[in-house]
This record gives structure tokens, sequence and C-alpha cells, in this order.
């Protein structure tokens, strides 16, 4: 399992060209800009919980992208759009792979500048959003698609169920909180997905789904410009599954943690270099990921 | 399935980034033309007192497929009035409707039957699926994607396009069912198949064959082609077969691909003999032989060997060839 994991980390790093997904808005946007858009990729490998009892567990391993677009509609209001698929090998049973793609739900938003402030050398500001999320994930009869969404779900250690989990009609309220200050920026976000359950025909009976799902996620992140080209960024993860969309018997709490070094290649482009590893919980030891991601302002 | 992606190749070749020989197709419409209960099937007329079906015979391999010491049973049917032809020995033809059945338990429970139907009047004609017991043991369903640790062991039950990454490695399909591992031998051994059933089934009576060389030699070499000859064999067949599995055709276990060409006159004449010592076997030097090497491992993947199937060692095999090259 370790050499296996190591190997996908370091594949994720050698071949990967395509960028990743994050919690929306991840990066600042400055008011005089009037678009963001980025690409994200994640490969890693995964064994995570599954919800039928023919697969209590899901191991995998493969890539996530994600498109991600932004647009300033006024100087304090801006929308953006995510649109997230999986590309995976699952393991089946007797240890072969079939290789499978999913839609994750592509999800919109909106997100409001609600405070900037600069006081004794630093700036503070405070944003909220709001995203709607198109319930296009699905279970299938096979469980194909459902294990490969699942995937996707422990890779981004369970934080991002808006746009990983299959049935749901998914609404998220979140707010993003930046701290600046010369070479450093701190960051805080917390995002409360409420998964709203609008179809689970596909799942066999024995698998116990909530029509309510709620699974708050917290991030705190700090990050340092080392040089004009470079910074560095690290990030805890806390996924609180308070009501799980699924019961798979998954501890509720998941701790991810995230490093990320972010080049400079331009005025308006960067690229970021992931890597992300769970601990603990349901993932822990289990689970690793790493990729790209290239994001634009202009 | 209304949004899920349907370029599965696209995802093939954007993650085959490690030529991965694992990657299998789903083949579960493989299984479309089976029945949805075990107890449909034919296998018996009374599940519940394990009464067979009509034309439904047991029987038993010489050389048995390690799964992770689960006990099996296995049977075989052939439509009335229809008969195997067994004139190449090497390559039995089965006719259609032809069945076979094999019964995976652990601790007497029952966790999984497979069955493996000529559905057509080729040889690649076959659906195949397993039916997972149900708990109470009273019937068995399909399960064409599989299962995971069954009735809460660790045994694990294939999906329909795993069976095919080993039975599309004989160009028949069928494992364990063949002149080498059922023709009588010169010495009395444990009855393979009823003389009833060989009647029954074979067109003609099936010439006597022995496996040659001393017991541990023939114990080695049946065990590496009940193990290893369905993906390592050298038949033509086998290399142009379109398996999920690809391995290195330069090497070959097999026993039956020998049966006309060298009679198996002696162990020298074995396709393990003439293509895996020096290579994969060091003569009297069983630690530096990468067979064992592999066997010994279940680290998953093509570092392990049979990379599908099996999650724990075969120690009793492991002795079996340990003994075998040590003494070569």
């Amino acid at each position: 399992m370790r050499a296996r994991a190591l190997g996908a980390l370091l594949l994720s790093f050698l071949t990967l060209c395509v960028p990743l997904a994050r919690a929306e808005p991840p990066a600042p946007f400055p008011p005089d800009q009037r678009w963001q858009v980025a690409a994200d990729a994640r490969a890693g490998t995964s064994t995570g919980p599954y919800v039928t009892a023919a697969f209590p567990e899901t191991t995998a391993y493969g890539a996530t992208v994600t498109l991600r677009g932004r647009l300033r509609w006024t100087r304090r209001f801006s929308v953006g759009l995510r649109v997230p698929l999986v590309l995976a090998r699952l393991e089946q049973p007797a240890g072969a792979l079939y290789a499978e793609a999913a839609w994750g739900n592509p999800e919109l938003y909106g997100a409001f500048d609600l405070l900037r402030s600069e006081q004794g050398g630093w700036t503070l500001d405070l944003t909220t959003s709001l995203a709607l999320g198109a319930p296009l994930a699905e279970h299938d009869s096979a469980q194909l698609a459902g294990r490969v969404l699942s995937f996707a779900d422990a890779l981004e250690g369970f934080g991002e169920p808006e746009l990983f989990t299959p049935g749901v009609l998914p609404v998220t309220p979140a707010a993003h909180l930046l701290l600046s200050s010369g070479s450093w920026r701190f960051g805080a976000s917390l995002k409360l997905p409420l998964l709203t359950r609008v179809s689970d025909a596909s799942l066999p009976s024995d698998s116990a789904t909530r029509p309510l799902g709620f699974v708050p996620v917290g991030e705190l992140s700090a990050r340092r410009q080392l040089l004009p080209w470079l910074a560095v960024t690290a990030a805890p993860r806390l996924t609180v599954r308070a009501v799980s969309p699924v019961d798979d018997h998954a501890s509720p709490l998941q701790l991810l943690v995230i490093g990320q070094a972010e080049f400079q290649l331009g005025a308006a482009l960067s690229a970021a270099a992931v890597f992300q590893a769970p601990l603990g919980g349901a993932l822990g030891g289990s689970t690793l990921a790493g990729g790209l991601t290239f994001l634009a302002t202009f | 399935m209304p949004y899920k992606f349907s370029l599965g190749g696209l995802a093939g070749a954007m993650l085959c980034l490690a030529c991965e020989p694992r990657v299998c197709e789903d083949r579960a419409n493989a299984s479309d033309a089976l029945p949805q209960r075990l107890s449909e099937t034919g296998l018996f007329q009374d599940l519940e007192r394990e009464r067979l079906g009509p034309g439904v015979f047991a029987y038993a391999p010489e050389f048995v497929l390690w799964s992770d010491g689960t006990d099996k049973r296995r049977w075989v049917f052939v439509p009335d009035g229809a008969q195997i032809d067994t004139s190449d020995l090497e390559n039995w033809r089965f006719p259609r409707g032809s069945k076979f059945w094999k019964e995976f338990s652990r601790d007497g429970v029952h966790l999984e039957t497979r069955l493996l139907q000529k559905v057509g009047n080729g040889d690649a004609d076959w659906a195949a699926a397993a039916y997972l017991w149900r708990q109470d043991q009273s019937d068995a369903e399909l399960a064409p994607y599989g299962a995971i640790d069954a009735l809460g062991t660790t045994h694990n039950v294939p999906a329909s396009g795993e069976c095919f990454a080993c039975h599309d490695g004989r160009s028949n399909r069928v494992l364990g069912f063949s002149a080498i591992q059922l023709a009588p031998r010169s010495e009395a051994t444990p009855e393979r198949l009823p003389e009833t059933a060989r009647e029954a089934l074979f067109a003609s009576a099936l010439p006597t064959l022995d496996v040659p060389g001393t017991p541990t030699e023939s114990a080695a070499l049946g065990y590496l082609h009940a193990n290893c000859s369905h993906c390592h064999n050298q038949s033509a067949a086998a290399q142009s077969a379109e398996k999920c599995l690809n391995p290195n055709q330069e090497l070959g276990f097999d026993l039956d691909f020998t049966l006309y060409t060298d009679r198996l006159t002696s162990v020298s004449s074995t396709a393990t003999y003439r293509t895996a010592l020096g290579r994969v076997i060091e003569r009297g030097n069983p630690d530096a032989s990468k067979v064992m090497e592999v066997m010994a491992s279940r680290q998953g993947g093509v570092a392990q060997m049979p990379p599908l199937g099996t999650e724990r060692v075969d120690e009793r095999g492991l002795r079996t060839l340990r003994s075998w090259i040590g003494a070569l």
C-alpha cells in the first residue's frame, strides 16, 4: 500500500499537466481584476469507505480535474463556477482494475466581498459566498460511478462533499477570511455544505442514506512569500461529518493537511504544486494525493 | 446513470501512465444471459438438500488453484445429447449450453458460487459471473460486480470482467477441466470424474496421461500448471486473446499444451523446464528464484503472483516449489 501510494504521488508530480480543486473562492481576487480562471488536478490513491454491503470500501487511484472560473460582476460581487471530473482506476474485488470516469456536481456560486480593512500594515479581507450545486453526480446500479466519486471525495479528505456526493442537491454557504502583511498571508475558511438527497434509486436496499447531509469544513492556512516568484502554504483542513449523507460507518472527523508551493509564472499566471494527505480518521494512512493548479487572474 | 461519463477510454488513456497490466474491461454484460439466482441455474434441483440437477456431475481436478484456503467444489453440465469434443487433447471443445460451477466456502459457510456458461458456438462465447450467497444460505444472488469481504469473511467475490482475466488465457476459456487434470494415470489415483460422468460427457475415452518426474517434480509442475499457466502459457490462443492481464508470454508453466508435441515423456519436455529454468527458477536456489519471491508476496498488483484473487500466501505451495527447486 505504501509503495503504491508513493508511486502514485510520484506519478502525479511527474506526469500530470492538468491543473486542481479547492474550496472556492480560494485565492485573493483583487477588486481591479475581472476574471479568474483556474484548473486544478489532484492525483493519488485511496482506500476509503463506501456505502453498500457488497462494497464497504473503495480502493482506487486516479485524478480529479476541476475547472473553475470567476467573474467580477460588481466591485464587491463576483460569480463563479466549478466543474469537477474524476478519472479513476477502480480496484475490483479480485484485484483487477476498471478505468472509469464520472462527473461530480457542477457548482455555481456568488461571492460577496463583505469587508476590507487595512490597519497597522495588515490587510483584512472577509468574503462570503453561497454556492448551489447541480445534482448531476449519480450512483449507478453497477456502483462504478458511485465508487469513482467516493474515491474523489476521499482524495479531498471528505472536504469537497458538495462536489463529489452523488444523488444530492448541494447548497453551500461559506465565509473566507484573509489576513495579509508583507510576505505573510493567513487564511481561514468555513463552509457549511447542506446536501439534500434527491436520488438514491441506484443504491441497493441495504445502503443507508440520509435525506439531508450536513458536512462543515474548516480550513486554516499560512502562506509565506519566500521569493518574488515562490510562495509556500501550509493548511490543515478539518471536515466534520456532522450528518453524513450516507451511513458508511466512517469516523465523523477527518483532518487533511495540505502543502503547496506556488510559482508566479507571469503577471497574471501562477502555478502551484500541491501535496495533501489525510491524517487519522477513515482515510489516514490509506489516502495520498498530489497535484497541480494553474491560476490566471486578469 | 444519466451523467456517467461515457468515454471510459478517455479515462483509460489519461491514466495509462504506467501501462498497468491489471486494467480490465467492464464485462458485466457477460452475465446478462445468466439467471438472477443460483437456484435457477440448474445446478441443484433441490438446493436445500443439494440434490444435483439432471446432467450435472461433480468433478475434482488433480491440481487446484490456490484460493486463500477456501473449500471448493466443482460441477459440470453438458446439454442432453451433446458431448465434449476431446479429439484435441490440448483444447477441448464444449457444446453450447455447457456449464461449470465452482463453489467457495469457508468454515462450512457457502460464500459464492461461480458460473461459466457457454452461450454460443465459438470458443470465446462464454458468460461468467459469481453468485453471492445470502446470509441465511437459502440461495445465492447474481453479483456481476462482485463483492468485498463476502458474508463478513475476508473472501472477495470477483466481478464478471475479472473472470476473463484468467479464463481468456485459454482459447476454450475453461480452466481446471482438461485432459491433464482429469485423465486416468498409470498408477491408481483418486477418481477425478465418475465413470458415469465420463461416459456421458466425453465422445471418446480419455487416454492415460502421466505428469512426468518424481512425486516432488510432478507436484511442482502441477502446482505451476494450476496456478500460473492460465496466464503464462505459450499457446497461440493465449497470445492472441484479449486479456486484462498481459503477462510475459515468453514464460510457460502449462502441461496441457505439450501433450501432443512431447507427450510429457520427461520433465525436460515440459514448458516449465524449457522456458522458466534459468530465468525465474534458479536450479538449486529457491531463494534466488523470482518465482518464489512473487509467490511469497501479497503486496498487490503484479508484485505478487497470482496478481488476482488472492490475499494470502500459499505456504504449502511455497514448500512444494522450494523442495523442487532446491533439488534441481
